[in-house]
Formats: structure tokens, C-alpha cells, sequence
């Protein structure tokens, strides 16, 4: 009992950083923020108790429901192109071809960029008067609005960010792929499986639950998406591009609202916290 | 595998390559050309001749060499900070038993999915009452711990035997000398991981430092980015601006890219 007294006086000493940063950078402004929620708040006024007003606002207001539209629509597609393609991608690069290095790095430079620098790339390219549309009339086709146009630019941001993103996932797959038992491929091939079935029935089920990790990862870097249309489009054109989290910047800073702004603060935690329970349903059932 | 697989794979593979690769190209041989090469009726690939105007600009117009002091102070601050710390907490939750180490560890990864957004609008408001307000401790101390990193270095503190802690401590060492003199120095590949981790996380945030330290001195690289427009009026020169910012960083990735593998593929994949 003494010694396990003296180990615990060593072991809150290792941890004094990270228990006060714990405390008050972590736990408290997160209570703080579900109390702001049900207040009106600024900069130079006290927070004068609510209630639910806050949300009932936030349940009429069109711009908040454009955002939570928009954010899961984005959402839904960058999940699904960066739980799949880096896995492909994955698979051919598992092969032994050479200059694979040569590839990874290619791969790697998106990765190795900010997402600030990322955006202002694919604004410059994407531009009206941008290589891409000089590319396109070069060619015969007819010239497009792209970022000036809601669709377009929505699914620019979505083609940039699972760009940006393949390096990143490939590289957990790739990791996963090197932990398929070798024997289990090579009993399938004599068989006589072809590779895609292999692949079909032997390395995407041995790799299931990094799969499934990605999913979840991707899912929550998903739904914070702010930088890409902060940069490219500033949400616009009208709304199209406005995500949940610009949108509490919006409410939160610029417009000093604090308790609103925490308000959709806690709606963006209890989707991400439902999101992640979903995902480890599906998880589980996928495993069984 | 047959010939003409290997041809499909390498095919797939320098499609890939090419589409990952060229928006890299086209801001370097873009930051050389003009305006009227830029927006010429046919794609221009190469420059004309090469032109430093923009480069020129970019360095007169906009306090580059400022704006990269204050990510490096940043970032390396809160590099040093933060491996130090979760190294410190990752150790005790992997070799220590302590009153409320279950209780601590649940917090922990209870954090993971918590997005930072969720408590920027509670931290805005205590930082302001504390005039944290465009200063480097106000910019980094959200940064400084990360529930990401303890969790890492639990991990990886558990593959270092724990007799080495028994034999140190029969041998008199105190508990804490037994974490700084040999597990620390044991964990190097670990802190380089989580080094080269938090570095470029804390090199690459936005929304923070934007919105605690919006003051023109106090810009961080990428905050200063983001109102490059401002400043920056024509393609060249944001092509310009990215191109100085992204060369170093992108050789220190490239240089680094062990550790960052290492730190990416450590959550996902277990022994």
C-alpha cells in the first residue's frame, strides 16, 4: 500500500502537464461551451440564461440547415472516395513494381502541403481563367463556372480533399496489406481464385477492420470541414459550399453571437458522437 | 503476375501519380510566368523565360520572413512541450499504478473524438479574459497536449519491458529518474514520431491561431496565406507565395517521412 502511494505521488507528478491542461483547456471549456449554449452571450455582456432558445432558433434557421445539408452531402462522398480509392491504389502499389518510391513520394506531396496551401492551389488552377478552363477550350469543350457555380465548386472541394487525403490513407493500408498472411493468398491463387478474387475474398476481409478505422477517421475529418470552403469559396455561392463549422466561425466570430455559436458548438460533438457510435455498429457488424 | 498486369498497374499507378503531382508542377512553372502566359488561349506548360516578378513581390509586399518566425517559434515550441508531456503521462499509464489511472485513461480516449471546435468558442472567451490575445503562449497552449499523443506514447511506452523499471528501481532509482534516464531515452523512435506529428499538425492549423492572434505580426504562415489575396493580386503571385512556402516543408516531410509513416500507420495497425 505505501509503495503504491509513493508510485501514485511519482506518477501525478509525471502527469501535473498533462491533468492541468486536461482540466482547464479540455474538460472545462467543453462544459462551459454546453452551459454558453443555453445563454446569449458577447464579447462584452454576460451570459443571461436562455433555455433551449438557442436550438429552437437553430432548428428555423436556413442557413444552419444549409449547413448541415451541405456538410453531410460533402461528408458522405469524401468518406466514400477516401475509404476506396486509397485502398486501390493501395493494392497495386502492394505489388513489387519498381519505382515505387517514386510513386509514394508523388503521393505524399498533397499530404506533405496545408490544407491552406492546398486550397489556394486548386482555386488558382480552378479559376475562370485558370489552366483547367484553358485546358478545356483548348480542347473544344466549353469553358465552366467551377467555383463560381454552388455544384461545382461543392464537388471541387470533394475532389481535393480525397486528393489531398489518398497519400495519407494508402499509407495505413499499405501498412495493413503487409500483415495479410502471405500462405493464405497463395493457398487461394492454387485454388485457381484469379487476383480479384483473391483480393475479394482474402486480403479485403483480413484488412476489415483498418478498413473500418479509416472509415471513422475519415468520418470525423469529414465532418469538421471548414479550411477548403473558408479559402475557395467562402461558402458561397449562395450557401452552397457553407459548412457547419464556418458557420460557427460565422455566429461564433464575426458576429460575436457566443451562445449561438456554442449552440451549433453542441449540435457538431453529439452528431460526431452518434456518428461514432454508428460507425462501431457497423464496425461490429461487419466484423461477424 | 503476368506482362500485361504489370503494364495496367503501372499504368493506374502513374495516373495517379500525375494527377497527385502536377498542381505542384503547374504553381512552379506558373510563379515564373506572367499573366498574359497564364491566360493565353493555349495551356502554357513551361515558361516563356523565366520571370522573378513575382517572387519579387511576394518578398516585398508580404513579411514572409515573419510569418515563418512565428510558425517555427509556434510549432517548435509546442513540439517540445507537448512530446515531453504525453511522453511523461503516456509513461505513467503504461508502467505505473496509480489511484485513478482507469478513470484518467477513459478521459483520454473519451477526448479522442471530441473536435477541438467544440471548445473554441469557451476558449476564445477565457483567453481573451486572460489577454492571450496575439501572443505565442495564447496561439500554442490548446496545442500543447493532445489526447492523440498520450494515447501514442502508452502505446508505445507498453513495448519497452517492465523490468527495467524493477531492476532501476532495486537499484535505487526514484521514479522519476528511472522515466527521464531510461525510458525516456529508450523512446526515441517514439518521440520522433510524435515530434514530427505534432509539428505538422501545429504547422498546419488555421482556424485557431486565426482567430486568437489575428494581428498582422502575430500571423502564423498559414493564417498569412489565407489573406494572401489581399495582397497577392494575380495568380503568379500566389503561385509565387506557395511555392516559397511549400519547398521547405515539403523537403522536411520528405526527409521525415519515416516518422510520419510510423505516427500514421501506429493508430490503425496492431501487431
Amino acid at each position: 500500500m505505501a509503495k503504491s502511494i509513493r508510485k501514485s505521488r511519482a506518477a501525478y507528478l509525471l502527469m501535473l502537464p498533462f491533468l492541468l491542461h486536461f482540466l482547464f483547456v479540455v474538460a472545462y471549456p467543453m462544459f462551459y461551451s454546453l452551459y454558453l449554449s443555453l445563454t446569449e452571450a458577447g464579447l462584452n455582456t454576460d451570459p443571461a440564461f436562455v433555455g433551449l432558445e438557442n436550438f429552437t432558433t437553430l432548428a428555423q434557421d436556413t442557413d444552419f440547415r444549409a449547413a448541415l445539408g451541405n456538410t453531410f452531402y460533402f461528408a458522405f462522398f469524401a468518406v466514400l472516395g477516401e475509404t476506396v480509392l486509397p485502398l486501390v491504389v493501395a493494392l497495386v502499389m502492394n505489388q513489387a513494381l519498381h519505382g515505387r518510391v517514386i510513386f509514394r513520394t508523388a503521393f505524399f506531396l498533397p499530404v506533405a502541403t496545408s490544407w491552406v496551401i492546398v486550397s489556394l492551389m486548386w482555386s488558382v488552377l480552378f479559376s475562370r481563367n485558370g489552366i483547367v478552363n484553358v485546358g478545356l477550350a483548348w480542347v473544344g469543350l466549353s469553358q465552366q463556372p467551377f467555383l463560381g457555380d454552388g455544384q461545382q465548386a461543392m464537388w471541387i472541394i470533394i475532389a481535393m480533399s480525397i486528393w489531398k487525403n489518398l497519400g495519407y490513407y494508402m499509407v495505413i493500408y499499405l501498412a495493413a496489406l503487409q500483415s495479410v498472411p502471405q500462405d493464405l493468398v497463395d493457398a487461394a491463387s492454387l485454388d485457381g481464385a484469379g487476383p480479384l478474387r483473391v483480393i475479394w475474398n482474402v486480403t479485403i476481409p483480413s484488412i476489415r477492420p483498418v478498413i473500418y478505422f479509416v472509415l471513422s477517421i475519415a468520418t470525423i475529418g469529414s465532418m469538421q470541414l471548414f479550411t477548403q470552403p473558408f479559402i475557395m469559396t467562402n461558402g458561397g455561392p449562395l450557401n452552397a459550399t457553407l459548412s457547419i463549422v464556418m458557420l460557427l466561425y460565422r455566429k461564433g466570430f464575426v458576429e460575436l453571437a457566443f451562445g449561438y455559436g456554442s449552440a451549433i458548438a453542441t449540435v457538431l460533438l453529439v452528431l460526431l458522437i452518434l456518428l461514432s457510435l454508428l460507425n462501431r455498429r457497423l464496425g461490429n457488424l461487419i466484423a461477424h | 503476375m503476368g506482362r500485361v498486369n504489370r503494364l495496367l498497374f503501372y499504368l493506374v499507378l502513374t495516373f495517379f501519380a500525375l494527377l497527385a503531382a502536377f498542381p505542384f508542377y503547374y504553381m512552379i512553372v506558373g510563379s515564373f510566368m506572367d499573366a498574359v502566359e497564364i491566360y493565353s488561349r493555349t495551356p502554357n506548360l513551361w515558361p516563356a523565360s523565366f520571370d522573378f516578378d513575382a517572387y519579387e513581390r511576394i518578398f516585398n509586399n508580404v513579411p514572409m520572413a515573419r510569418y515563418f518566425l512565428n510558425s517555427a517559434i509556434v510549432s517548435g515550441g509546442t513540439t517540445v512541450i507537448a512530446v515531453l508531456a504525453s511522453s511523461a503521462a503516456g509513461y505513467c499509464f503504461a508502467h505505473l499504478d496509480f489511484i485513478g489511472k482507469r478513470f484518467w485513461f477513459a478521459l483520454v480516449l473519451a477526448t479522442l473524438i471530441v473536435p477541438f471546435q467544440a471548445r473554441i468558442i469557451p476558449l476564445f472567451v477565457m483567453f481573451t479574459n486572460y489577454n492571450l490575445n496575439n501572443t505565442y503562449a495564447g496561439i500554442m497552449i490548446p496545442g500543447l497536449i493532445s489526447a492523440f499523443g498520450v494515447f501514442m506514447m502508452s502505446q508505445f511506452f507498453q513495448s519497452v519491458p517492465a523490468e527495467l523499471r524493477e531492476a532501476a528501481i532495486l537499484d535505487g532509482a526514484s521514479e522519476l529518474g528511472v522515466f527521464f534516464r531510461i525510458f525516456l531515452p529508450l523512446a526515441k523512435p517514439g518521440v520522433a514520431t510524435l515530434s514530427v506529428f505534432t509539428f505538422i499538425s501545429s504547422w498546419d492549423d488555421l482556424l485557431w491561431p486565426m482567430i486568437i492572434a489575428p494581428n498582422p505580426d502575430m500571423r502564423t504562415i498559414q493564417v498569412g496565406l489565407a489573406f494572401i489575396r489581399q495582397t497577392a493580386m494575380t495568380p503568379d503571385q500566389v503561385m509565387a507565395a506557395i511555392v516559397v512556402v511549400s519547398i521547405p516543408v515539403i523537403i522536411a516531410f520528405l526527409l521525415g517521412q519515416r516518422y510520419f509513416v510510423a505516427g500514421i500507420t501506429s493508430g490503425a495497425v496492431k501487431e
